[in-house]
């Protein structure tokens, strides 16, 4: 069994996919043209894992979307019961909420991150029932005055047929039996979201896959496997829980770092980068060697987020500082990875998938890269899913790995071309003889123009 | 261009040392070569040339293995260098320096022949490292000059 690999996704017939079944035991790299689908794969891949490990924080934000108009209702009612306070200081005083704002607490209430939906829940039915009791307390004779009956009618005629799809003639009730309507729409959906947190079922990560990709895309086309197990169980109807990675980031730039309001761009994975590279937390082990290749040998200083001024800084080792927006992106690449490893992001059950990490790199530096993703490999058991076409950064990889790691944990793929526009993706393990064979079309091009004279 | 056995048969390096003009199939066995997909075409086998030489300074130069002639429809006559890497296991130990070399000192060594060297000079790897040590000789020596081949290929592009 120990041939079984960590993880594998396999696709079929998707986007320019025809075929693929790549292992992921350590650092895999595929290679490819531009076009091959390179990135898709890397793109089903992290929302897959992504999905899975923020799988309950997902159907809590769903639950969320969900529930916006009854919060936006509310939002109107305690704006309104605020109003009425306010205006009646007589009535104020009698109830003893002189201090009561219903505006605060309904914007508090539907705010669902990082926290126990069934808490969250009662907070809610708590919360309508204050209303309702508030507005049963409310004067008869102030409930008759023309200036706050009409204000009132507007709410509850909106919001009945909003609802429950009830004309001005069909009277379901007042407020207070709204509120109690609503209050076993909100049960529903509450219990909905508890079943979904136990059932993990999978059309949520089909909606996400089909979002994330612009055009129509076939989302069941790809599965992934954990240690021999089904990940994405179709039969079963499951997207399941991975146990050997807890973590994942997906860098396709390095040029996002410190750029302000990245949530503007509607690049879902580079708000997700954005959070990570500000996250909080400290690696135990920054004395490393890792550590001091990237201080002492590659960057010669340290970047770090400085969460008090909301921007990326880079420290020379010479104390010149600056603004990391603004220094080589070839240096943001390694920053980049700088933050992640010492805000102890990295670790053995990461999985970072980089697409064309060389991108931007001087031959030395990709060199030097290849050398940091081996060693974060070997020292820390980080997992890797690479994407490059650039000769110097697959043999590199290869080398050094070879020279570092041991043989199997370390996979070569390289994108066929098995008809127009669609590739099959072959297996080369730790050969690259293959992929040179289409790296070096760039020679035979050179060539056509002649060679010269040593 | 293709090759010319006429040419190499005539060329004053083959004239002077006859012994040393062989066949291509055999010095390709000598060299480690599991294929032998030639007849009767000759080459002359520099490295040996070389080695049975009485100067001290021939004897210690790096050349390449192998010379043959070649030569275009307008009977240009040109001389092919020619190196055999088939004992090669591991694409890293290609060395830019050697190969610098063993290009110069086989044009020492073919100064004064009268016929021009083509420029390019074949390097003849095995299939499985074939492309690697291309794109490695290609990096390492800059210019496009050193062309990289299997035995097949190096029959088909030259013969």
């Amino acid at each position: 069994m120990t041939d079984i690999p960590k993880l594998r996704i396999r696709i079929k017939d998707f986007r320019a996919i025809k075929e693929a079944d790549i292992i992921l035991n350590g650092i895999t790299v595929v290679a490819g043209i531009n076009g091959c689908g390179k990135s898709s794969i890397s793109k089903l891949l992290y929302r897959t894992v992504k999905t899975s490990i923020d799988f309950n924080k997902i159907v809590a934000k769903n639950l969320s979307i969900k529930l916006k108009d009854i919060r936006r209702y509310l939002d109107e009612l305690s704006s309104e019961m605020y109003f009425l306070y306010r205006e009646n200081i007589e009535f104020k005083e009698k109830t003893g909420k002189t201090e009561f704002d219903f505006r605060i607490g309904a914007s508090r209430l539907f705010s669902f991150s990082d926290v126990d939906l069934k808490e969250q829940e009662n907070k809610i039915l708590s919360a309508l029932d204050v209303f309702r009791i508030a507005f049963e307390e409310l004067p008869q004779e102030f409930k008759k005055n023309e200036r706050y009956k009409s204000r009132l009618y507007r709410l509850e005629r909106f919001f009945k047929e909003e609802f429950f799809g009830i004309g001005i003639d069909d009277k379901v009730g007042d407020i207070p039996v709204i509120l109690e309507k609503l209050k076993e729409n909100i049960v529903k959906e509450f219990q909905d979201a508890y079943l979904n947190i136990e059932n993990r079922p999978i059309e949520i990560l089909d909606d996400i896959i089909d979002d994330y990709f612009t055009e129509d895309v076939e989302v069941d086309n790809f599965d992934i496997e954990e240690l021999g197990a089904l990940i994405t169980d179709r039969a079963e109807k499951k997207l399941s829980n991975f146990l050997t990675i807890n973590k994942v980031a997906y860098i396709d730039t390095p040029v996002i770092i410190g750029v302000e309001n990245i949530g503007n761009t509607n690049i879902q994975h580079w708000e997700e980068l954005d959070l990570l590279l500000k996250r909080k937390g400290e690696n135990i082990n920054k004395q490393s060697k890792i550590s001091s290749i990237l201080k002492d040998e590659i960057i010669e200083g340290e970047s770090n987020y400085d969460s008090n001024n909301d921007t990326f800084v880079y420290k020379r080792k010479d104390e010149f500082s600056i603004d990391l927006l603004s220094c080589a992106t070839g240096l943001k690449s390694f920053s980049l990875l700088q933050i992640l490893y010492n805000n102890g992001f990295l670790d053995n059950k990461t999985l970072l998938i980089l697409d064309e990490p060389e991108v931007h790199l001087h031959p030395e530096w990709i060199v030097q890269y290849a050398r940091l993703v081996v060693l974060l490999h070997k020292e820390f058991k980080v997992n890797f899913l690479i994407n490059s076409h650039n000769p110097d950064m697959v043999m590199a990889i290869k080398f050094i790995a070879k020279k570092e790691l041991e043989n199997d944990s370390v996979n070569f793929y390289y994108a066929k071309e098995a008809e127009k526009y669609s590739f099959d993706y072959i297996n080369s393990h730790d050969d690259i003889e293959q992929i040179f064979g289409s790296f070096n079309s760039s020679l035979d091009r050179i060539n056509e123009y002649g060679a010269t004279e040593e | 261009m293709r090759y010319n056995q006429i040419a190499t048969e005539s060329h004053p390096l083959a004239l002077r040392y006859p012994k040393h003009l062989q066949n291509i199939n055999a010095i390709i066995v000598r060299e480690g070569g599991m294929i032998q997909p030639f007849t009767n075409e000759v080459a002359i086998n520099l490295d040996e040339a070389k080695r049975n030489s009485d100067n001290t300074d021939v004897k210690e130069m790096c050349s390449m293995d192998m010379l043959l002639e070649i030569s275009n429809q307008n009977d240009t006559v040109l001389s092919l260098l020619v190196e055999f890497k088939l004992d090669c296991k591991n694409a890293q130990n290609i060395s830019e320096k050697e190969y610098r070399k063993k290009i110069r000192h086989s044009k020492i060594l073919l100064f004064g022949s009268g016929i021009p060297i083509h420029h390019k000079y074949v390097f003849i790897f095995n299939d499985n490292l074939l492309n690697l040590s291309r794109r490695i000789i290609s990096q390492r020596l800059t210019n496009a000059f050193a062309e990289v081949l299997s035995i097949d290929e190096f029959k088909t592009n030259y013969f």
